[in-house]
């Protein structure tokens, strides 16, 4: 279906670079990176800390400006916005951050949280109609009583709750994205799948496009049609994400795979000794060369040192970069 | 009502700080009510002994010493708080806006307040009273609280500059917040104890500042304050002739209302958070700091690495 339809998100060679303090060297947090994202679907976006999953969020939400690359959002280039057309772009773009003890401010209410949004976007004709408006919100995201919690403070909710009240933030705004970079990571694993189901409900019934960020394969797998892994800021492979997991192609995704626990993995003690081989993560930067995985990689060849590998076609949505797999390899 | 028992359980100094306090802003307050006499006028004998009709005794002129302390409350406060207004607005417009807008405005700003840092502060202010002649209350207010709002503006734009970095404060601005609506509605209130803090700080300066300008006499001399109460009796060499209480009573009432600051700003020190609506909360401000700052450490550290990489 997505082949058919026209993305939302059209993100091409995508590089964000990080000047270094007193250098001239930067550090390349994205190198590379082209996706699409299409209404109605969610992305993961996966890999280890550091691999540039945030500063992808941060750069479609504009808090980061681009270094190069294509940004196109309903096929119009996203930098260079200014005023109005970052406020709509606001309202169609929202982002759900990691840390939900952070992303709400603790001397305000949950009322405050979810008016501001929808004053801002004039969601509401006037201030009479908010509290009913207010109470709908977070009745949807099953924060009930409503009255009760729109009352509270950040600190009187629990973690889950918390992140339910972000939820609700986008779907005040009614965003068409939520760029969701770690949703559920800092959240206790039995309220994990709560949250996912709301976010499965906004997918369905909003037909709202996630970008799922998150190092956890798992839930990749339970929320995303399809899915990204990142390494050091290059995309390594991508594609459905039952085929990234059934059938990885990138020795990284495979490491990925290796840690995921129980039932995806059977030989856990080796696969974990294989994991903690050769851990020295490069840090990427402007005049790097070669494919970041290298270090760590048991299949290293001297080319892969020298030039980063071309996009492989290995099915119809399935797609990887590394030299094993590029006609030239072996 | 439960989130002031929240407030001081566990503040010894803010709870005696607030005590204090406000015992003499309301006894300054009822002066007109509560001083047995008239604080101008002559009402007895010179220098005389604490007695029953004159409980903290007679100055030179015959005035009561306890009527005198009242009223000089007045104006010792209204100097103290009005000039620690005036420095605490400057800290908090500077140190935030330095930190919110940053660059080259944030390197002015701060050259400018280092510069009034180092300025040595109370010998200007001496120069200064001296040059404007016999200065009043609302000059003497005025001068303090020109002079001391840098050590405040340094701590507004360090805590300014932590709050910023606050997912909130992103996720604010990903909504569509104005910038100037992030700084009042977002962050300053996140900034409420250490405001109030400076505050108290300024205050303390102040009540401190005043009474030494008008203790070696660049004050106005007719205004009744504890400062100018003290230097009658030094002028009188009241301690020299015995009337020890004619200079201990005004001195007494500077130590205790200073001490009675000091406890506040303590107490206000010690809230590294926030909001001051419960302890929970507090040991979570505190995780996140905890948790920020060894982010900032982490990527410092790859930045070094990576200048390494590259020189190496
Ligand atoms: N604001 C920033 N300034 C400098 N470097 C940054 C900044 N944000 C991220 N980086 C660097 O970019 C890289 C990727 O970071 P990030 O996107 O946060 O990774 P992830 O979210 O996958 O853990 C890291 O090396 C990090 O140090
Ligand atoms: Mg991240």
């Amino acid at each position: 279906m997505s082949s058919e339809s026209k993305p939302i998100f059209s993100v091409k060679k995508l590089v964000k670079d990080f000047p270094t303090a007193g250098g001239p060297n930067s550090i390349r947090a994205l190198n590379d990176v082209s996706f699409e994202l299409f209404s109605g679907e969610a992305m993961a976006v996966v890999g280890e800390s550091g691999s540039g999953k945030s500063t992808i969020a941060r750069v479609l939400s504009l808090l980061h400006d681009k270094s190069a690359g294509d940004l196109n959002f309903k096929e119009t280039e996203i930098s260079g916005f200014s005023g109005e057309e970052i406020k709509r772009y606001r309202q169609q773009v929202q982002m759900i951050f990691q840390d939900p003890y952070g992303s709400l401010n603790p001397v305000h209410t949950i009322y405050h949280h979810l008016a501001r949004p929808l004053l801002i976007h004039k969601k509401v004709k006037s201030k009479k109609e908010l509290p009913d408006k207010i109470h709908a919100l977070l009745e949807e995201v099953g924060l009930t009583p409503a009255v009760e919690t729109a009352k509270k403070f950040p600190f009187e909710l629990s973690g889950g709750q918390r992140q339910r009240v972000c939820i609700a933030k986008t779907l005040a705004i009614g965003a068409d994205v939520v760029l969701a970079d770690e949703p559920t990571s800092a959240l206790d694993v039995s309220i994990r799948l709560g949250v996912l189901n709301l976010m499965q409900k906004m997918k369905r019934e909003h037909n709202v496009a996630f970008m799922y960020i998150t190092h956890d394969l798992a839930t990749a797998r339970y929320f995303a049609e399809r899915t990204a892994v990142m390494y050091v800021g290059h995309m390594v492979e991508w594609g459905e994400t039952e085929d990234i997991i059934q059938d990885p192609q990138h020795p990284y995704t495979q490491l990925l795979i290796s840690a995921v626990p129980s039932p995806l993995k059977r030989h856990q003690k080796e696969e974990k000794s294989l994991h903690v081989k050769n851990k020295d993560i490069p840090t990427w930067t402007a005049s790097s060369v070669g494919c970041p995985f290298v270090g760590r990689c048991i299949h290293a060849m001297d080319k892969c040192s020298q030039s980063m590998p071309e996009i492989t076609k290995i099915s119809e949505k399935h797609f990887v970069r590394c030299f094993l797999h590029d006609g030239s390899g072996q | 009502m439960k989130s002031i028992f929240a407030f001081y359980r566990g503040n010894t100094p803010a709870l005696m700080g607030s005590i204090i306090v406000f015992t003499f802003i309301l006894l300054s307050a009822l002066a007109p009510w509560i001083a047995p006499y008239d604080a101008e006028k002559r009402v007895a004998r010179g220098h005389q002994p604490p007695s029953a009709e004159h409980i903290l005794g007679t100055t030179r002129s015959g005035k009561d010493v306890l009527s005198q302390v009242l009223y000089a409350g007045r104006i010792s406060l209204t100097v103290g708080f009005a000039s620690g207004l005036i420095a605490t607005v400057i800290a908090v417009l500077l140190g935030v806006t330095s930190a919110y807008v940053g660059g080259r405005v944030d390197a002015f700003l701060m050259f400018l307040t280092n510069v009034f840092l180092v300025l040595p502060g109370l010998p200007l202010i001496v120069v200064l009273a001296a040059f404007l002649g016999e200065v009043g209350p609302l000059s003497i207010a005025l001068i303090l609280g020109l002079f001391g709002w840098p050590g405040g503006a340094r701590v507004m734009r360090a805590q300014a500059l932590s709050i910023r970095e606050k997912e909130f404060v992103t996720a604010a601005e990903v909504i569509g917040e104005s910038k100037w609506r992030i700084v009042v509605v977002e962050i300053l209130p996140n900034m409420v104890s250490l405001i109030v803090g400076t505050f108290t700080g300024a205050a303390l300066g102040a009540v401190m500042g005043q009474a030494a300008l008008e203790f070696i006499g660049l004050g106005d001399p007719n205004v009744i304050s504890w400062g100018t109460m003290l230097f009658w009796a030094q002028n009188n060499s009241a301690l020299i002739v015995g009337a020890w209480w004619d200079a201990i009573v005004p001195g007494v009432a500077i130590a205790v209302f200073a001490m009675g600051l000091a406890l506040l700003n303590m107490g206000m020190d010690q809230i590294s958070n926030p909001q001051l609506k419960g302890s929970k909360n507090l040991k979570q401000w505190k995780k996140l700091n905890d948790e920020l700052q060894a982010n900032r450490k982490k990527k410092q550290e790859s930045r070094k690495i990576a200048g390494e990489v590259v020189e190496g």
